[in-house]
Protein backbone atom coordinates (compact mmCIF):
# COMPACT_ATOMS: atom_id res chain seq x y z
CA UNK A 1 0.00 0.00 0.00
CA UNK A 2 1.24 3.24 -0.76
CA UNK A 3 1.04 5.52 2.40
CA UNK A 4 -1.29 8.63 1.95
CA UNK A 5 1.28 11.76 2.27
CA UNK A 6 -1.34 14.60 1.92
CA UNK A 7 -2.19 16.10 5.88
CA UNK A 8 -5.69 17.81 4.27
CA UNK A 9 -6.46 14.55 2.91
CA UNK A 10 -5.49 12.56 5.99
CA UNK A 11 -7.30 15.17 8.04
CA UNK A 12 -10.33 14.68 6.47
CA UNK A 13 -10.32 10.68 6.31
CA UNK A 14 -9.41 10.69 10.61
CA UNK A 15 -12.22 13.71 10.72
CA UNK A 16 -14.72 10.98 8.77
CA UNK A 17 -13.83 8.05 10.96
CA UNK A 18 -14.12 9.78 14.46
CA UNK A 19 -17.52 11.43 13.47
CA UNK A 20 -18.57 7.99 12.50
CA UNK A 21 -17.09 5.50 15.49
CA UNK A 22 -16.84 8.15 18.37
CA UNK A 23 -18.72 11.37 18.28
CA UNK A 24 -22.04 11.56 19.93
CA UNK A 25 -24.83 13.03 18.03
CA UNK A 26 -25.13 16.89 18.28
CA UNK A 27 -21.49 17.38 19.36
CA UNK A 28 -19.71 19.96 17.79
CA UNK A 29 -16.39 18.89 16.31
CA UNK A 30 -13.57 19.46 14.06
CA UNK A 31 -10.18 18.64 13.01
CA UNK A 32 -8.49 21.60 15.41
CA UNK A 33 -10.63 20.77 18.96
CA UNK A 34 -9.48 19.18 21.32
CA UNK A 35 -9.86 15.41 20.76
CA UNK A 36 -10.18 14.95 24.56
CA UNK A 37 -13.41 17.01 24.57
CA UNK A 38 -15.08 15.09 21.69
CA UNK A 39 -15.04 12.45 24.05
CA UNK A 40 -11.40 10.24 22.48
CA UNK A 41 -10.46 8.72 25.21
CA UNK A 42 -7.21 6.39 25.55
CA UNK A 43 -9.61 3.33 24.00
CA UNK A 44 -11.25 5.45 20.99
CA UNK A 45 -7.33 6.62 20.28
CA UNK A 46 -5.86 3.28 20.20
CA UNK A 47 -8.97 2.34 17.23
CA UNK A 48 -7.91 5.74 15.35
CA UNK A 49 -4.19 4.88 15.67
CA UNK A 50 -4.95 1.31 14.08
CA UNK A 51 -7.11 3.01 11.71
CA UNK A 52 -3.78 4.62 10.59
CA UNK A 53 -2.09 2.06 10.42
CA UNK A 54 -4.89 -0.53 8.55
CA UNK A 55 -5.93 2.36 5.84
CA UNK A 56 -3.17 5.05 5.48
CA UNK A 57 -0.44 2.33 5.64
CA UNK A 58 1.86 4.30 8.44
CA UNK A 59 2.75 2.41 11.64
CA UNK A 60 2.80 5.00 14.14
CA UNK A 61 5.99 4.18 16.17
CA UNK A 62 5.60 4.19 20.08
CA UNK A 63 8.14 7.35 20.52
CA UNK A 64 5.59 9.04 18.53
CA UNK A 65 2.22 8.24 20.57
CA UNK A 66 2.65 11.70 22.31
CA UNK A 67 0.14 13.87 23.69
CA UNK A 68 1.06 16.85 21.73
CA UNK A 69 0.79 14.20 18.73
CA UNK A 70 -2.77 12.96 19.86
CA UNK A 71 -3.87 16.59 20.94
CA UNK A 72 -6.19 17.14 17.87
CA UNK A 73 -6.87 15.42 14.11
CA UNK A 74 -4.90 17.72 12.41
CA UNK A 75 -1.91 17.29 14.94
CA UNK A 76 -2.03 13.65 14.48
CA UNK A 77 -2.46 13.92 10.27
CA UNK A 78 0.73 16.12 10.43
CA UNK A 79 2.42 12.93 12.23
CA UNK A 80 1.00 10.50 9.75
CA UNK A 81 2.39 12.75 6.87
CA UNK A 82 5.69 13.14 8.24
CA UNK A 83 5.68 9.60 8.73
CA UNK A 84 4.83 8.72 5.35
CA UNK A 85 7.56 11.01 4.20
CA UNK A 86 10.15 9.76 5.58
CA UNK A 87 9.00 6.05 4.99
CA UNK A 88 8.84 7.05 1.08
CA UNK A 89 12.42 8.73 1.78
CA UNK A 90 13.95 5.53 3.44
CA UNK A 91 12.19 3.14 0.78
CA UNK B 1 -20.29 -3.43 70.47
CA UNK B 2 -18.90 -5.29 67.95
CA UNK B 3 -17.82 -4.13 64.23
CA UNK B 4 -17.16 -6.55 62.01
CA UNK B 5 -14.87 -6.03 58.91
CA UNK B 6 -11.65 -3.98 58.99
CA UNK B 7 -12.50 -2.13 55.84
CA UNK B 8 -12.81 1.61 55.07
CA UNK B 9 -16.18 1.42 56.72
CA UNK B 10 -15.30 -0.84 59.44
CA UNK B 11 -11.85 1.51 60.85
CA UNK B 12 -13.95 4.17 60.88
CA UNK B 13 -17.30 2.67 62.96
CA UNK B 14 -14.53 0.61 65.64
CA UNK B 15 -13.10 4.32 65.47
CA UNK B 16 -16.40 7.06 66.18
CA UNK B 17 -17.43 4.37 68.70
CA UNK B 18 -14.59 4.00 70.46
CA UNK B 19 -13.66 8.02 70.56
CA UNK B 20 -17.38 7.79 71.69
CA UNK B 21 -16.27 6.36 74.81
CA UNK B 22 -17.88 2.51 73.96
CA UNK B 23 -16.04 -0.17 74.41
CA UNK B 24 -15.68 -2.29 70.86
CA UNK B 25 -14.00 -5.58 69.50
CA UNK B 26 -13.45 -5.19 65.96
CA UNK B 27 -13.03 -7.85 63.63
CA UNK B 28 -10.66 -8.64 60.85
CA UNK B 29 -11.01 -11.53 58.20
CA UNK B 30 -7.27 -11.13 56.83
CA UNK B 31 -3.63 -9.98 59.14
CA UNK B 32 -3.76 -6.50 58.30
CA UNK B 33 -6.68 -3.39 58.25
CA UNK B 34 -8.06 -2.04 55.44
CA UNK B 35 -10.43 -4.61 53.66
CA UNK B 36 -10.47 -3.82 49.95
CA UNK B 37 -8.37 -0.61 49.99
CA UNK B 38 -5.60 -3.07 51.02
CA UNK B 39 -6.50 -6.59 50.33
CA UNK B 40 -7.30 -5.58 46.53
CA UNK B 41 -5.08 -2.77 46.72
CA UNK B 42 -7.62 -0.09 45.03
CA UNK B 43 -4.30 2.82 44.96
CA UNK B 44 -7.09 5.77 44.69
CA UNK B 45 -9.72 6.83 47.34
CA UNK B 46 -12.88 8.12 45.42
CA UNK B 47 -15.56 10.14 47.32
CA UNK B 48 -13.42 12.26 49.33
CA UNK B 49 -13.83 15.72 47.16
CA UNK B 50 -16.09 17.37 44.70
CA UNK B 51 -16.28 16.93 40.66
CA UNK B 52 -14.61 19.92 39.45
CA UNK B 53 -13.30 20.73 35.85
CA UNK B 54 -12.44 24.64 36.56
CA UNK B 55 -10.66 24.31 40.70
CA UNK B 56 -7.27 23.30 40.68
CA UNK B 57 -7.26 21.98 43.69
CA UNK B 58 -9.88 19.09 45.79
CA UNK B 59 -12.74 20.55 47.70
CA UNK B 60 -13.42 17.90 50.44
CA UNK B 61 -17.03 16.85 49.86
CA UNK B 62 -17.10 16.37 54.17
CA UNK B 63 -15.82 17.08 57.29
CA UNK B 64 -14.91 14.74 60.36
CA UNK B 65 -13.03 11.17 59.89
CA UNK B 66 -12.69 10.73 56.28
CA UNK B 67 -10.89 14.11 55.75
CA UNK B 68 -8.94 13.15 58.73
CA UNK B 69 -7.85 9.90 57.39
CA UNK B 70 -7.22 11.15 54.01
CA UNK B 71 -4.84 13.96 55.41
CA UNK B 72 -2.78 11.71 57.49
CA UNK B 73 -2.65 9.19 54.28
CA UNK B 74 -1.35 11.99 52.03
CA UNK B 75 1.52 12.14 54.47
CA UNK B 76 2.48 9.16 54.78
CA UNK B 77 2.05 8.05 50.72
CA UNK B 78 3.45 11.35 49.96
CA UNK B 79 0.67 12.06 48.06
CA UNK B 80 -1.81 14.48 46.54
CA UNK B 81 -5.61 14.91 45.13
CA UNK B 82 -5.39 14.05 41.91
CA UNK B 83 -7.42 15.12 39.08
CA UNK B 84 -8.48 12.60 36.52
CA UNK B 85 -10.82 13.14 33.19
CA UNK B 86 -14.43 14.22 33.83
CA UNK B 87 -13.25 16.74 36.78
CA UNK B 88 -12.97 13.55 39.21
CA UNK B 89 -10.54 14.51 42.20
CA UNK B 90 -9.27 11.17 43.67
CA UNK B 91 -6.14 10.71 46.71
CA UNK B 92 -4.06 7.82 45.06
CA UNK B 93 -2.41 6.16 47.92
CA UNK B 94 0.11 3.06 48.93
CA UNK B 95 -1.84 0.21 50.08
CA UNK B 96 1.03 -0.87 52.69
CA UNK B 97 0.38 2.76 53.92
CA UNK B 98 -3.16 2.68 53.83
CA UNK B 99 -2.94 -0.60 56.39
CA UNK B 100 -0.03 0.75 58.28
CA UNK B 101 -2.01 4.43 58.98
CA UNK B 102 -5.86 2.04 59.95
CA UNK B 103 -3.93 0.54 62.39
CA UNK B 104 -2.36 3.56 63.85
CA UNK B 105 -5.81 5.33 64.15
CA UNK B 106 -7.09 2.29 65.80
CA UNK B 107 -4.33 1.60 68.51
CA UNK B 108 -4.73 5.41 69.25
CA UNK B 109 -7.77 4.01 71.13
CA UNK B 110 -7.82 2.06 74.19
CA UNK B 111 -11.27 0.97 74.31
CA UNK B 112 -10.83 -0.56 70.85
CA UNK B 113 -9.78 -4.51 70.97
CA UNK B 114 -8.66 -5.96 67.39
CA UNK B 115 -9.12 -9.37 66.70
CA UNK B 116 -7.14 -10.52 63.11
CA UNK B 117 -7.48 -13.61 61.54
CA UNK B 118 -11.18 -14.05 62.00
CA UNK B 119 -14.14 -14.12 60.54
CA UNK B 120 -18.28 -14.91 61.30
CA UNK B 121 -19.53 -18.05 60.76
CA UNK B 122 -23.10 -18.01 62.26
CA UNK B 123 -25.29 -15.36 64.30
CA UNK B 124 -28.15 -15.25 66.49
CA UNK B 125 -31.03 -13.22 66.91
CA UNK B 126 -33.84 -13.24 69.42
CA UNK B 127 -36.35 -10.45 69.49
CA UNK B 128 -35.17 -8.17 66.61
CA UNK B 129 -31.75 -8.21 67.97
CA UNK B 130 -28.05 -9.87 66.89
CA UNK B 131 -27.66 -11.63 70.45
CA UNK B 132 -24.44 -13.74 69.72
CA UNK B 133 -21.79 -14.02 67.07
CA UNK B 134 -20.23 -16.81 66.97
CA UNK B 135 -16.60 -16.33 64.51
CA UNK B 136 -13.43 -18.11 63.81
CA UNK B 137 -10.48 -16.88 65.05
CA UNK B 138 -7.57 -18.09 63.48
CA UNK B 139 -8.44 -22.02 64.52
CA UNK B 140 -10.65 -21.36 67.53
CA UNK B 141 -14.20 -20.84 67.93
CA UNK B 142 -14.99 -17.43 69.65
CA UNK B 143 -18.22 -16.49 70.57
CA UNK B 144 -19.07 -12.85 71.52
CA UNK B 145 -22.52 -11.59 72.90
CA UNK B 146 -22.45 -7.66 71.62
CA UNK B 147 -25.07 -5.25 72.59
CA UNK B 148 -24.51 -3.71 69.46
CA UNK B 149 -23.65 -4.76 66.02
CA UNK B 150 -21.99 -2.93 63.50
CA UNK B 151 -21.86 -5.08 59.69
CA UNK B 152 -19.12 -3.38 57.90
CA UNK B 153 -18.37 -7.28 56.29
CA UNK B 154 -19.18 -5.35 52.57
CA UNK B 155 -21.38 -8.78 52.20
CA UNK B 156 -24.11 -8.00 54.69
CA UNK B 157 -22.74 -11.14 56.14
CA UNK B 158 -23.59 -10.73 60.08
CA UNK B 159 -26.99 -8.83 59.21
CA UNK B 160 -28.00 -11.81 56.85
CA UNK B 161 -27.37 -14.33 59.33
CA UNK B 162 -28.80 -12.54 61.71
CA UNK B 163 -32.35 -13.11 59.35
CA UNK B 164 -32.03 -9.54 57.89
CA UNK B 165 -33.82 -8.98 54.35
CA UNK B 166 -30.93 -8.44 51.96
CA UNK B 167 -30.42 -8.36 48.16
CA UNK B 168 -27.91 -10.01 46.29
CA UNK B 169 -25.61 -7.23 44.18
CA UNK B 170 -22.71 -9.53 42.88
CA UNK B 171 -23.98 -9.41 39.25
CA UNK B 172 -24.09 -5.51 39.63
CA UNK B 173 -20.71 -5.06 38.24
CA UNK B 174 -17.40 -7.24 37.13
CA UNK B 175 -14.10 -7.50 39.25
CA UNK B 176 -10.46 -6.63 39.00
CA UNK B 177 -7.11 -8.07 39.86
CA UNK B 178 -4.30 -5.65 40.62
CA UNK B 179 -1.09 -6.23 39.77
CA UNK B 180 2.06 -4.36 40.25
CA UNK B 181 5.39 -3.66 37.41
CA UNK B 182 8.25 -2.12 37.97
CA UNK B 183 11.17 -0.99 35.74
CA UNK B 184 8.47 0.31 32.77
CA UNK B 185 9.55 3.46 30.95
CA UNK B 186 7.62 6.18 33.06
CA UNK B 187 6.93 7.89 30.00
CA UNK B 188 4.23 4.64 28.96
CA UNK B 189 1.64 6.45 31.74
CA UNK B 190 1.94 9.92 29.71
CA UNK B 191 1.00 8.28 27.10
CA UNK B 192 -2.23 6.59 28.47
CA UNK B 193 -0.64 2.78 28.12
CA UNK B 194 -1.52 3.59 24.08
CA UNK B 195 1.35 0.99 23.08
CA UNK B 196 0.23 -1.44 25.54
CA UNK B 197 -3.38 -0.98 24.58
CA UNK B 198 -2.28 -0.95 20.68
CA UNK B 199 -0.28 -4.59 20.88
CA UNK B 200 -3.09 -5.94 23.50
CA UNK B 201 -5.76 -5.02 20.96
CA UNK B 202 -3.87 -6.66 17.73
CA UNK B 203 -2.76 -9.86 20.28
CA UNK B 204 -6.30 -10.21 20.71
CA UNK B 205 -7.73 -10.13 17.31
CA UNK B 206 -4.95 -12.99 16.36
CA UNK B 207 -6.05 -14.90 18.90
CA UNK B 208 -2.70 -15.11 20.74
CA UNK B 209 -3.89 -13.71 23.42
CA UNK B 210 -7.10 -14.18 25.57
CA UNK B 211 -10.25 -11.23 25.04
CA UNK B 212 -9.60 -10.51 28.71
CA UNK B 213 -6.08 -9.53 28.54
CA UNK B 214 -7.39 -6.11 26.52
CA UNK B 215 -9.64 -5.28 29.49
CA UNK B 216 -6.38 -4.03 31.18
CA UNK B 217 -5.97 -0.56 33.03
CA UNK B 218 -3.75 2.15 35.01
CA UNK B 219 -4.48 2.87 38.43
CA UNK B 220 -4.40 6.74 38.27
CA UNK B 221 -1.62 8.13 39.84
CA UNK B 222 0.77 5.40 39.37
CA UNK B 223 3.73 5.08 37.05
CA UNK B 224 6.02 8.22 38.25
CA UNK B 225 9.37 6.47 39.22
CA UNK B 226 8.92 3.08 36.64
CA UNK B 227 6.19 1.20 38.98
CA UNK B 228 2.83 0.63 37.45
CA UNK B 229 -0.28 -0.44 39.24
CA UNK B 230 -2.11 -2.15 36.91
CA UNK B 231 -6.07 -3.12 37.04
CA UNK B 232 -7.51 -6.34 35.13
CA UNK B 233 -11.04 -5.94 34.97
CA UNK B 234 -12.72 -9.22 34.41
CA UNK B 235 -16.54 -9.95 33.26
CA UNK B 236 -19.72 -9.97 35.60
CA UNK B 237 -20.77 -12.65 37.09
CA UNK B 238 -23.41 -15.10 35.86
CA UNK B 239 -26.70 -15.18 37.53
CA UNK B 240 -26.21 -19.35 37.63
CA UNK B 241 -23.29 -19.37 39.59
CA UNK B 242 -23.14 -19.38 43.13
CA UNK B 243 -20.87 -16.53 44.10
CA UNK B 244 -18.25 -18.52 46.04
CA UNK B 245 -17.69 -20.12 43.09
CA UNK B 246 -17.88 -17.53 40.83
CA UNK B 247 -15.21 -15.90 43.28
CA UNK B 248 -13.01 -19.31 42.78
CA UNK B 249 -13.23 -19.28 39.36
CA UNK B 250 -12.49 -15.47 38.60
CA UNK B 251 -9.26 -15.57 41.23
CA UNK B 252 -7.96 -18.72 39.60
CA UNK B 253 -8.46 -17.39 36.00
CA UNK B 254 -7.00 -13.73 36.38
CA UNK B 255 -4.16 -15.09 37.98
CA UNK B 256 -3.24 -17.67 35.21
CA UNK B 257 -3.59 -14.51 33.03
CA UNK B 258 -0.70 -12.86 34.30
CA UNK B 259 2.09 -14.86 33.63
CA UNK B 260 1.47 -14.44 29.31
CA UNK B 261 0.46 -11.04 29.72
CA UNK B 262 3.37 -9.82 31.28
CA UNK B 263 5.23 -11.95 29.43
CA UNK B 264 3.62 -10.45 26.11
CA UNK B 265 4.05 -7.24 27.20
CA UNK B 266 8.16 -7.58 27.82
CA UNK B 267 8.65 -9.32 24.32
CA UNK B 268 6.38 -6.93 22.31
CA UNK B 269 6.32 -3.03 24.09
CA UNK B 270 9.52 -1.29 24.29
CA UNK B 271 8.36 0.56 27.37
CA UNK B 272 7.68 -2.60 29.17
CA UNK B 273 11.34 -4.19 27.92
CA UNK B 274 12.63 -4.67 31.32
CA UNK B 275 9.42 -5.23 33.20
CA UNK B 276 9.35 -7.33 36.43
CA UNK B 277 6.30 -8.31 38.11
CA UNK B 278 6.47 -7.47 41.42
CA UNK B 279 3.21 -8.18 43.24
CA UNK B 280 -0.31 -9.58 42.90
CA UNK B 281 -3.17 -8.21 45.60
CA UNK B 282 -3.96 -11.28 47.70
CA UNK B 283 -7.64 -10.86 46.72
CA UNK B 284 -9.76 -9.43 43.48
CA UNK B 285 -11.43 -6.25 43.84
CA UNK B 286 -15.17 -6.87 44.66
CA UNK B 287 -17.11 -3.90 43.62
CA UNK B 288 -20.60 -5.39 44.34
CA UNK B 289 -21.86 -7.34 46.57
CA UNK B 290 -24.95 -8.57 48.95
CA UNK B 291 -26.57 -5.30 51.10
CA UNK B 292 -29.65 -4.86 53.48
CA UNK B 293 -32.91 -3.57 52.14
CA UNK B 294 -32.93 -1.36 55.01
CA UNK B 295 -35.69 1.10 56.17
CA UNK B 296 -34.50 3.62 53.45
CA UNK B 297 -32.69 2.73 50.42
CA UNK B 298 -30.99 5.12 48.66
CA UNK B 299 -32.33 4.97 45.02
CA UNK B 300 -30.81 6.27 41.89
CA UNK B 301 -32.89 9.30 41.62
CA UNK B 302 -31.91 10.26 44.60
CA UNK B 303 -28.43 10.01 43.46
CA UNK B 304 -28.68 11.62 40.35
CA UNK B 305 -30.95 14.55 41.53
CA UNK B 306 -28.53 15.46 44.69
CA UNK B 307 -31.34 14.92 47.01
CA UNK B 308 -30.88 16.34 50.79
CA UNK B 309 -31.84 14.73 53.48
CA UNK B 310 -32.76 15.98 57.13
CA UNK B 311 -31.15 12.63 58.73
CA UNK B 312 -28.37 12.63 55.80
CA UNK B 313 -25.63 11.05 58.00
CA UNK B 314 -23.15 11.30 55.10
CA UNK B 315 -22.49 12.60 51.96
CA UNK B 316 -21.82 10.75 48.45
CA UNK B 317 -19.52 12.71 45.45
CA UNK B 318 -18.88 10.19 43.38
CA UNK B 319 -20.38 9.73 40.15
CA UNK B 320 -22.64 6.41 39.09
CA UNK B 321 -19.65 4.31 37.45
CA UNK B 322 -20.93 0.88 36.22
CA UNK B 323 -17.93 -1.90 35.63
CA UNK B 324 -19.95 -4.33 33.34
CA UNK B 325 -18.61 -6.44 30.16
CA UNK B 326 -16.89 -3.15 28.04
CA UNK B 327 -13.50 -2.81 29.28
CA UNK B 328 -14.34 1.21 31.07
CA UNK B 329 -16.70 1.90 32.79
CA UNK B 330 -20.16 3.79 32.08
CA UNK B 331 -20.32 6.85 34.02
CA UNK B 332 -23.43 8.48 35.07
CA UNK B 333 -22.79 12.02 36.17
CA UNK B 334 -24.49 14.80 38.10
CA UNK B 335 -23.82 18.28 38.61
CA UNK B 336 -20.17 19.40 39.29
CA UNK B 337 -19.79 20.67 42.67
CA UNK B 338 -22.54 18.40 43.65
CA UNK B 339 -23.52 16.02 46.31
CA UNK B 340 -26.26 13.90 47.66
CA UNK B 341 -26.78 12.76 51.42
CA UNK B 342 -27.05 9.11 52.44
CA UNK B 343 -30.33 9.04 55.17
CA UNK B 344 -29.56 7.80 58.59
CA UNK B 345 -32.04 4.77 57.79
CA UNK B 346 -30.33 3.70 54.87
CA UNK B 347 -28.07 1.72 57.44
CA UNK B 348 -30.73 0.17 59.46
CA UNK B 349 -32.09 -3.32 58.52
CA UNK B 350 -35.85 -3.15 59.13
CA UNK B 351 -35.56 -6.90 61.16
CA UNK B 352 -32.85 -5.46 63.66
CA UNK B 353 -32.77 -3.74 65.97
CA UNK B 354 -29.58 -3.33 67.52
CA UNK B 355 -27.67 -3.56 63.87
CA UNK B 356 -26.28 -1.00 61.51
CA UNK B 357 -24.54 -2.02 58.64
CA UNK B 358 -21.93 0.85 56.60
CA UNK B 359 -19.93 1.08 53.33
CA UNK B 360 -21.23 -1.40 50.39
CA UNK B 361 -23.87 -3.51 52.68
CA UNK B 362 -25.88 -0.24 53.35
CA UNK B 363 -29.30 -0.64 51.72
CA UNK B 364 -29.24 1.22 47.94
CA UNK B 365 -30.42 0.27 44.57
CA UNK B 366 -28.25 -1.08 42.10
CA UNK B 367 -27.29 1.92 40.33
CA UNK B 368 -27.16 4.14 43.64
CA UNK B 369 -24.35 1.65 44.88
CA UNK B 370 -22.25 2.13 42.04
CA UNK B 371 -21.64 5.55 43.22
CA UNK B 372 -21.87 5.00 47.16
CA UNK B 373 -19.96 2.07 47.30
CA UNK B 374 -16.50 4.23 46.90
CA UNK B 375 -14.01 4.04 49.76
CA UNK B 376 -14.25 7.70 50.80
CA UNK B 377 -17.95 7.43 50.84
CA UNK B 378 -17.80 4.25 53.07
CA UNK B 379 -15.29 5.69 55.53
CA UNK B 380 -18.40 8.43 56.11
CA UNK B 381 -20.78 5.65 56.78
CA UNK B 382 -18.74 3.72 58.83
CA UNK B 383 -18.15 7.02 60.71
CA UNK B 384 -22.09 7.63 61.46
CA UNK B 385 -23.15 3.91 62.00
CA UNK B 386 -20.17 3.56 64.73
CA UNK B 387 -21.37 6.68 66.29
CA UNK B 388 -24.83 5.73 66.53
CA UNK B 389 -24.04 2.35 67.72
CA UNK B 390 -22.16 3.70 70.40
CA UNK B 391 -25.42 5.90 71.14
CA UNK B 392 -27.38 2.93 71.63
CA UNK B 393 -25.22 1.23 73.71
CA UNK B 394 -24.79 3.80 76.08
CA UNK B 395 -28.63 4.26 75.90
CA UNK B 396 -28.38 7.34 74.48
CA UNK B 397 -31.25 8.35 71.40
CA UNK B 398 -30.75 7.79 67.90
CA UNK B 399 -31.34 11.79 67.50
CA UNK B 400 -28.76 12.71 69.33
CA UNK B 401 -26.31 10.67 67.24
CA UNK B 402 -27.99 11.87 64.32
CA UNK B 403 -27.17 15.48 65.14
CA UNK B 404 -23.33 15.07 66.41
CA UNK B 405 -22.98 13.56 63.12
CA UNK B 406 -24.38 15.84 61.28
CA UNK B 407 -22.25 18.61 62.64
CA UNK B 408 -19.11 16.20 62.30
CA UNK B 409 -19.95 16.82 58.44
CA UNK B 410 -19.35 20.73 58.42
Amino acid sequence: MTPEKDPKIIAARLCEFVRTNFVAEGVDFNENGPLSEAGIDSFALVELVLFCERVLGVRVPDSQLTSANLASISSLASCIAELAHTAHKTA
Amino acid sequence: MLVIGGGAAGVAAATAAGRAGARVILLERYGFLGGLATTAEVGTICGLYLRDTVATSATPVTGGFPMEFAGRLQQSSHTKPLCMNGGLWVLPYFPTDFARLADAIISEIKEVELILHTVVASVRAEDSRIIEVCSLAWNEQLQIHPSVVVDCTGEATAAALGGAAAENGAMDQSPALVFVLENVDPGLAKRGLLEVRRELRQAVQRGSLPALCERLSLIPGSGANGSFAFKLSLLPAKATTAFWQQLTHWEREARALLEPLVRFLTIQVAACRNARLVSVAPQLGIRSGRRILGRSRLTDDAVLSLRKSPVGIARGSWPMERWSDNPKPEMTYFAERGYYDLPFDCLRPVELDNTFAAGRCLSATTGAMTSARVIGTAMATGWAAGTAAAFRASGRSLEEAIALIRKQME
